[in-house]
């Protein structure tokens, strides 16, 4: 089973030994892969699109890659068992609060060098636009506030679900806010109106600058630890399992099929391809 | 279609002590909200008062003190188990009588209609 943590919202100013830390920790969990999020707050046109590499994503990643290398070397010399390492892609999420930005969304995501898209939706107008129009791949709903800007319609929501849009639930605010009723009753009523289809879970971890061990068990939790959490809210454990492997497998594949605008043959340079599993 | 179902309950407020229900005048249906979810708070933490907040208090009427709830059919166990044992208004003491629970808010019109017929003969039967 491949777990999946898509939104580790990225921090310029971590350093590289308290990412390791990080990874170390999501690879000890159990989780097959994570994404690292770029959050973009405010507005940006077609010729700022942010980067990976503009953004310091790229670096981090490089360096990570460069470690594994080694450490992988390193037990091949020694003849030790090599357990399976950690995979990695890159998201940005983009705030959407106003109509200029989701119009310039639908002219062009799939030159975005980021690999999963994400909206999170500030009206009703631009939650239906994201869910007819708009070329992304996940639609986060902020659980903690305490009612959604916008209304939840089965009418949108069936739309989304079959144009392979998913819906991002953070189970963040669910560790660390007093006042859990709130997020508990969002999350009930968005379970009501997707039963469970097309939802996954991240942990929405905002990487602090400096990282101790002892605080790490409330930044990411086991997978196990999220299935019983997901299945309190009334989904079986199956379903709750897919919401953190499955569901986040379909959202890489659907990125991919955005990006190669859903053709059969795809072009990229050796360096993006991962080594372990794609490589001849 | 009926995608959403409901449950209605429908009871009375009584007072502890006799002659107090003149302390309820000023009662609205927002405080027996709150009360209502400061008691399911305590009992059933947030997971309670999450499953509880689409509640609404349909009719409250001050004079009778009769109340008719609505909340989601899954949340309805837990409602009428915490109505139980509440036991305050705005810091008066009171009980709750359960008269009926129904899908239907024609049903809770007939049983209120009940209700308020034997108010009226009481009350003027006092008299």
């Amino acid at each position: 089973m491949a777990y999946w943590d898509l939104n580790w919202y990225f921090n310029p100013l971590t350093s590289q030994d308290d990412y390791e830390l990080l990874f170390q920790r999501a690879e000890e969990l159990g989780y097959r892969g994570i994404a690292l999020t770029f959050y973009q707050k405010d507005h940006f046109n077609l010729g700022n699109v942010p980067k990976p590499r503009t953004v310091g994503i790229d670096h981090v990643l490089a360096e990570r890659r460069a470690r594994q290398e080694k450490v992988k070397s390193e037990s091949r010399k020694k003849k030790l068992f090599q357990k399976g390492q950690l995979e990695f892609a890159t998201r940005l999420a983009i705030y959407l609060d106003t109509m200029e930005k989701a119009q310039m969304l639908s002219l062009n995501t799939q030159s975005f060098e980021f690999d999963i898209v994400s909206v999170e939706p500030q009206s009703d107008k631009l939650f239906q636009h994201a869910c007819q129009n708009l070329d992304v791949d996940i639609i986060t709903i902020s659980c903690s506030e305490f009612s959604l800007p916008f209304q939840l319609k089965f009418p949108m929501i069936s739309l989304a679900i079959s144009r392979g849009i998913y819906f991002e639930v953070e189970y963040g605010p669910f560790i660390s806010s007093e006042d859990k009723s709130i997020q508990v009753s969002n999350l009930l009523n968005l379970y009501r109106y997707t039963r469970g289809k097309n939802l996954i879970l991240t942990s929405g971890m905002r990487v602090p600058e400096k990282i101790k061990r002892f605080t790490l068990p409330t930044l990411i939790r086991h997978p196990h630890d999220l299935e019983c959490f997901v299945s309190m809210f009334g989904m079986s454990i199956e379903n709750a399992r897919d919401t953190i492997s499955t569901h986040c497998l379909n959202v890489l594949n659907h990125s991919q099929a955005r990006r190669t605008h859903k053709t059969v043959i795809d072009v990229m340079p050796i360096g993006k391809i991962n080594r372990i599993n794609e490589l001849w | 279609m009926v995608r959403f179902k409901v449950r209605y309950v429908v009871g009375e407020v009584k007072p502890a002590q006799n002659g107090g229900r003149a302390r309820f005048v000023g009662v609205h249906s927002g405080i027996i909200k709150e009360e209502i979810l400061k008691v399911v708070m305590a009992q059933c933490g947030s997971f309670g008062a999450a499953l509880l907040r689409p509640m609404q208090i349909k009719y409250w009427n001050p004079e009778t003190l009769s109340l008719v709830i609505r909340v989601p059919r899954e949340s309805a166990s837990v409602l009428v188990d915490t109505l139980r044992i509440w036991d305050k208004i705005d810091s008066h003491s009171i009980t709750w009588n359960q008269y009926h629970i129904g899908g239907t808010i024609r049903s809770c019109e007939k049983q209120m209609i009940q209700f308020d017929e034997k108010y009226v003969i009481g009350k003027l039967t006092e008299d």
